[in-house]
């Protein structure tokens, strides 16, 4: 061949080809590598290859290749370079030396094809298996768990690593406002703020990311176009992009995965934006199914406590039938008793009447049958008045007096009375120590007599021969006992509480040995309990009874505040604040503190709702107590009672609900509610409670 | 052998009814005799066998219930008529009674007219035997 056709040869080589001298500098490149590089044949002759460097191909790699062609030998490589344009491609080189005939090296000759096709498609083939390899790895990490937390801390932690984003966030819609669920780095309060501010309008990158549900990208260089919301999100982060991915559920955009990157937007190739879509769509699965099971947990574990709830209040309501039963057995034998009681004397009071009217009466027969008539009638009155005082004590209607009373004097009493009813083979005495002149009783003289002269009758009646004494001794610490002691027939261990329930004589009463009505010792218990004490017995059968109850003495400086203080409250007037939403229950409520509470004035105000309550106790400082109902609308009665607490420690509180579920009583008396009443309220008990929490004394 | 004898035996702890029965029925001629509790008047019908017994239910110690029992399970007593006269007023109480064998139940405050046509009747009877 002549030379022209190698030349021809050489200028139409698909590859490229450059000679350069020993020094390295270029003699020849063909037209493919001018087409390839950008340069122009004159641009680079004379110059060193080393200007297509890229800076991507080691140095070593150089001084290697220099070595090698240096000492005679061929190298084969591959390089990184970089056209004229700047445009990076690889390629496969191979440089040879050139020789003349003694051996010598005179130029050398590079001839290298482009790769960059090649190599691209390889990267990309490795980078698809990558990512299906990771998202494979995602998503068996989001089937790891179904518990939400845990949950949305791997979706943040894969996709961030996948995705090579420095930050990222899961936002959940809520209505037309965006919440941050979690974070990464942790929640940011600025961004928790941010949110808060702005509603969805503000972002309308991530607006169109939950409408469209597509990924969007929210970048920094786009500055211009950004809403003051969003770059302040941007600089809060100190991102250059943010990529939204919309979390979409049957549909439906439930929330945005929000990853941060300092890289610039423009590198986020297409690959990644589907590879966040396909990585998005496995997140909502995943979410989906926390949901559910957050949704199927709660539902058990609210089942739970229904359940719970039902079992207690079907034990509390066995218990309520229980007592039911009982108290309608108890009412039973007191009516049945009752009947015994008045139909005995009555007996003997229309018998003799009716003998009486005999014409046949002899005369000296008429004495024994008056004398009979008024015995009866006398027994029968008693019954009478004994029934009602029991029933009066029942209601609550006997009101003890404050009143400083002579215990001394009382006793004494009670002994003139007995003294001529005692029968001959019994011994009656009395014990009235003197007394401190430093302590007082105060109470009620009458009552506590009384007291004294069922619990003496008592003993009389049960001592067929012996001694009865009874009357007080100073206990100290302020305490004075009183008490009736007797040798009678005494009461087994088995009876002693007993011996106080109504009619319990009568109650086993086919073996009943002595007389009277069996309300006596029901009478004295029941008064003592009034004045604040409790009465108590021991006793040993065949040896006698001890009935006996302690009161408080107050000193004298006490006793004339206690008088003074009652001076004052006497007809003072309360201040009540009634929160209730409902008229009809205010007014009930309103009618039975202002009428039923005797001697003491109250001024009933009304919220009706919590909110107005806490505004009502903020104005009156003068308030002495709150009813709090609980369901009312804008604030209800725990929340109400929180705050007032907070305001007023030591205002009273009494809370009333229909709920008769002991959680929502906890959460009541925990918000600092004194007392909690059930409706329908019992009016008694309720103006109870309302006279102990504000102290009222018994009149 | 106890022979019944022409008296009719009330039992009852209140003095005044008992006062009131004795006057009564020694009214329209019966001859009477009292016991305060069911011991006296077991004790007095082992002694003299009634024609008749007014018996009262709540008692000290042994109630009239438990008397009236007694008195049924010893064939020498069971024939004697007893009426129950109480100030227990219920139809169980009632029912027991006639369960129980006792002939008549009167209770308290007494009719007296009504008591007296029933000692009466039962008185008779008791004789033709």
């Amino acid at each position: 061949m002549n030379i022209d056709v190698y030349k021809l040869i050489i200028e139409n080589s698909p590859v490229s080809i450059l000679v350069t001298d020993v020094s390295g500098r270029i003699e020849y490149v063909n037209p493919k590598f001018c087409r390839l590089t950008g340069y122009r044949a004159e641009e680079v002759l004379g110059r060193n290859p080393r200007i297509l460097k890229s800076g991507q191909s080691s140095e070593e790699d150089y001084r290697q290749l220099w070595q090698v062609i240096s000492g005679g030998d061929e190298w084969h490589g591959e390089f990184v370079n970089r056209k004229k344009n700047g445009e990076l491609y690889y390629e496969s080189a191979i440089i040879t030396p050139v020789m003349n005939e003694v051996g010598k090296i005179t130029h050398y000759l590079g001839i290298k094809e482009d790769i960059t096709g090649r190599i691209l498609a390889q990267r990309a083939v490795m980078e698809h298996s990558n990512r299906l390899a990771a998202l494979l790895e995602v998503g068996q990490a989001f089937g790891s768990t179904i518990k939400m937390d845990p949950l949305l801390q791997i979706v943040l932690e894969h996709s961030t690593r996948m995705m090579v984003m420095e930050r990222g966030s899961i936002y959940f819609i809520y209505g037309n406002q965006v919440k941050v669920q979690l974070a990464k780095p942790a929640p940011l309060d600025e961004e928790k703020r941010l949110l808060k501010t702005y509603d969805l309008s503000h972002f309308p990158c991530m607006e169109s990311c939950i409408d469209t549900q597509e990924v969007v990208i929210l970048s920094k260089l786009d500055r211009e176009h950004l809403t003051p919301a969003e770059r302040a999100l941007v600089k809060l982060k100190g991102l250059q992009a943010v990529v939204f991915i919309p979390l979409v559920l049957d549909g439906k955009t439930l929330g945005v995965l929000a990853l941060g990157s300092s890289r610039s937007p423009s590198s986020f190739a297409k690959n990644d934006l589907e590879v966040c879509q396909v990585l998005a769509t496995q997140a909502s699965l995943a979410i989906k199914n926390a949901w559910l099971y957050q949704e199927a947990d709660k539902y058990a574990s609210d089942l739970e406590n229904y359940n719970h709830e039902l079992a207690r209040l079907n034990a509390d309501l066995k218990v309520q039938k229980a007592k039911a039963e009982e108290s309608d057995r108890l009412k039973t034998a007191f009516l049945q008793n009752m009947s015994h009681e008045i139909r005995t004397p009555m007996n003997g009071i229309m018998g003799f009447v009716e003998l009486l009217r005999m014409p046949s009466l002899k005369e000296e027969k008429r004495g024994l049958f008056i004398e009979h008539i008024a015995k009866s009638s006398n027994q029968l009155l008693i019954i009478v008045d004994d029934i009602l005082e029991l029933s009066r004590l029942d209601a609550g209607d006997v009101l003890l007096k404050e009143e400083q009373v002579n215990p001394a004097s009382v006793v004494k009493g009670v002994y003139e009375k007995f003294l001529s009813l005692v029968r001959p083979e019994l011994t009656l005495s009395y014990h009235s120590p003197p007394q401190r002149l430093s302590h007082t009783l105060i109470g009620d003289a009458f009552r506590l007599q009384q007291v004294l002269e069922k619990l003496v009758d008592n003993a009389l009646k049960f001592t067929p021969n012996g001694k009865v004494s009874f009357g007080y001794q100073n206990m100290g610490q302020g305490k004075l006992r009183f008490f009736v002691e007797d040798s009678g027939i005494g009461i087994e261990a088995s009876k002693l509480t007993a011996v106080f329930q109504p009619f319990y004589q009568v109650d086993l009463s086919e073996e009943r040995e002595y007389g009277g009505n069996g309300l006596g010792l029901t009478i004295a218990s029941r008064i003592v309990e009034q004045m604040g004490s409790v009465l108590l017995v021991e006793s040993k059968p065949g040896l006698g009874s001890l009935f006996y109850f302690e009161l408080a003495l107050q000193t004298s400086a006490e006793a004339s505040s206690a008088t003074a203080d009652l001076a004052v409250q006497e007809g003072a007037a309360y201040r009540i604040l009634v929160a209730e939403d409902d008229e009809v229950n205010f007014m009930l409520l309103q009618d039975a503190l202002m009428h039923r509470v005797e001697g003491y004035k109250f001024d009933v105000l009304q919220a009706r709702n919590g909110l107005e309550a806490v505004e009502k106790v903020k104005e009156s400082a003068d308030l002495s107590l709150v009813l709090m109902d609980i369901k009312m609308p804008l604030m209800d009665g725990i929340e109400a009672s929180r705050r007032i607490r907070e305001l007023r420690p030591d205002l009273p509180i009494v809370a009333q609900s229909a709920y008769a579920l002991t959680t929502e009583r906890d959460a009541a008396l925990e918000a600092g509610c004194d007392r909690y009443l059930f409706k329908p309220l019992d009016l008694t008990e309720l103006l109870r409670v309302v006279r102990e929490l504000l102290r009222l004394p018994v009149r | 052998m106890v022979n019944t004898e022409e008296y009719v035996l009330l039992v009852d702890d209140s003095q005044t009814n008992n006062v009131l029965l004795e006057a009564v029925l020694a009214e329209v001629g019966y001859e009477t005799a009292t016991a305060m509790s069911a011991s006296e008047a077991w004790s007095l019908i082992h002694k003299r066998r009634p024609r008749l017994i007014l018996l009262d239910l709540l008692m000290p110690k042994i109630s009239g219930f438990q008397l009236l029992e007694r008195l049924k399970e010893k064939p020498l007593f069971a024939q004697i008529p007893v009426i129950v006269v109480s100030a227990l007023s219920d139809a169980d109480t009632a029912m027991r009674l006639k369960e129980m064998g006792a002939d008549d139940f009167f209770s308290k405050p007494l009719n007296l007219q009504a008591l007296l046509k029933r000692v009466e009747e039962l008185y008779q009877s008791e004789s033709s035997l």
